[in-house]
């Protein structure tokens, strides 16, 4: 290794060493037996090993809510655990300002089976009926709201279908969302208790852009 | 036309029966719904006289009407829909509330007689609320005078003491009690997590499903409104009071001091106050408190 080391150095070429040690220092200075100006030298000038490392990380891809993305908070969490010291810094960027950008990338991100959509991860979605209807599960509130207009708006060229047969809980933000940003005429092919009482209470049910394919009893 | 909300004082059944019936009469003739929510006792005086008996007329008891005044805004609401689908040009109604038999029964009636005109605005409505002189207190006679712009007693005029519908709301709600039993909680980051800690606490007060589904939509809608007026909820509190599950959230916003907020039916593409309709709704009562430090609080009951 020490031939290695200082045939290299001995090039000018940037050397990187990868050990299990916690002290650069202690370890250049064996690698170096001894005679160690040329070594110091090559540590001072970062052509030899690292003082520590500084790493970013475009971390936009989250915001097209991707299946997983759920668990990014624990993972970054378990991540700063890990490095511990400040040997190494991690920069992620999340850039909210490309939001309106990503929102092209729903389309693939919402499967034809359940997949969770929206940062929270207690809301799943699918597309069904040769892609022609949403399905929608679980919770949908204020929280996810944003992603589900984003969805919606994607796909306002064609009539929108939903299946709300699944959705637990829906609050006034997410019933609305389903209309994407502006509200777009929507039908809804079924709806769970809780979707149909929240249709009743902001009168869903006498609006002519809201078409009802379930049996409605008040 | 757009809506119009008379008192109607009457001091003999034969005054109630004549200028009531001529109004169901006008509305028939003006192809409109009718629909005339009265006492029992008025309901059969009415039947009785040929005018009015009519299959066009829905007579409703007042007492299966008059339940929670935001769900019987919400009623009203309904009807004047069910009229527009089927093409009625109005709906003609005659609204005696059941203004029960406790001062405070009469106040929380006197303001809702007060939100009718900002609720139901502009909608085409003609409803006159018939006020019984020989049963009903003064308060309450007084407050017919103030919550509509004009009463009918042998003629219609103006009323001269008719008054700004938030002052009487104010001025008819209890202070909110202390409530000291309830227990302080964390508010949770997050919606769902908020969902979670309250079903928790419903499921061991065993509050009824529906309810508790309600008091989640209705906690909602107010956390979600503390996150986006009130920068974030800052407290919460919870527990059962009698018969009642109590969830309050407070946050420490610039606070809202409007009562009527909540009270208007929600129109189509309507961006606000639609969920504190929703919570108004779905809840037995809700009341809007305003600590000194500032914010605001709000309290639900199931």
């Amino acid at each position: 290794v020490t031939s290695f080391v200082r045939h290299g150095l001995s090039r000018r070429r940037k050397v990187l060493l990868l050990h299990a040690t916690d002290d650069v220092d202690a370890f250049a200075l064996r690698l170096a037996d001894g005679d160690d100006d040329d070594i110091a030298t090559a540590l001072d000038s970062g052509q030899l090993g690292y003082r520590g490392t500084s790493f970013t990380g475009d971390m936009s891809w989250r915001l097209t809510d991707p299946p997983g993305c759920e668990q990014l908070g624990e993972y970054e969490q378990c991540l700063a655990e890990i490095l511990g010291d400040d040997a190494v810094v991690l920069l992620c960027q999340y850039d909210d300002g490309a939001r309106a950008d990503v929102t092209a990338a729903h389309d693939v991100d919402v499967a034809s089976e359940l997949a969770p959509i929206g940062r929270c991860g207690y809301l799943a979605a699918a597309f069904t009926g040769a892609g022609r209807t949403v399905r929608l599960a679980r919770e949908l509130d204020f929280e996810a709201a944003a992603t589900v207009a984003a969805v919606i708006d994607e796909r306002r060229a064609a009539p929108i279908c939903l299946d709300l047969a699944d959705l637990d809980f829906v609050d006034v933000a997410g019933l609305r969302a389903l209309r994407g940003t502006n509200g777009h005429p929507v039908t809804i092919s079924s709806a769970s208790d809780a979707v149909r009482r929240l249709i009743a209470l902001v009168g869903w049910d006498s609006d002519p852009a809201v078409e009802l394919r379930f049996g409605y009893a008040v | 036309m757009s809506l119009r909300h008379d008192a109607f004082i009457y001091d003999s059944d034969d005054t109630f029966v004549t200028e009531m019936s001529a109004h169901l009469q006008a509305g028939l003739a003006a192809g409109a719904h009718a629909v005339a929510i009265t006492t029992r006792h008025n309901l059969g005086l009415l039947r009785e006289s040929a005018e009015a008996d009519s299959d066009n007329v829905s007579y409703v008891d007042r007492d299966e009407w008059y339940g929670q005044p935001a769900r019987v805004l919400a009623d009203f609401d309904r009807v004047l829909r069910d009229a527009e689908a089927a093409g009625a040009p109005c709906v003609y109604a005659i609204g005696e509330v059941r203004f029960g038999t406790t001062p405070r029964e009469w106040d929380r009636w006197t303001a809702y007689e007060a939100t009718i005109d900002r609720a139901l605005a502009g909608r085409r409505l003609k409803v006159i609320c018939p006020y019984d002189e020989r049963v009903l207190p003064a308060a309450v006679l007084d407050g017919a005078c103030a919550t509509h712009k004009h009463v009918i007693t042998d003629t219609r005029r103006p009323s001269p003491s008719h008054a700004d519908a938030a002052a009487i709301v104010r001025a008819h709600t209890p202070a909110p009690e202390p409530l000291p039993q309830l227990r302080t909680l964390q508010p949770p980051p997050g919606a769902h997590e908020l969902r979670e800690l309250l079903a928790a606490e419903m499921a061991a007060h065993d509050v009824p499903a529906a309810e508790a589904h309600d008091m989640l939509l209705a906690a909602g809608e107010v956390f979600a409104n503390a996150g986006r007026h009130g920068g974030g909820a800052t407290s919460l509190r919870v527990g059962r009071v009698g018969i009642h599950f109590v969830c309050e959230i407070a946050d420490a916003g610039s606070g809202l001091d409007y009562p009527l907020v909540g009270y208007v039916p929600p129109r189509a593409a309507q961006a606000c106050g639609v969920g504190l309709w929703v919570a108004r709704q779905t809840t037995s009562a809700l009341e809007l408190l305003h600590p000194d430090g500032g914010g605001l609080t709000v309290r639900l009951w199931t």
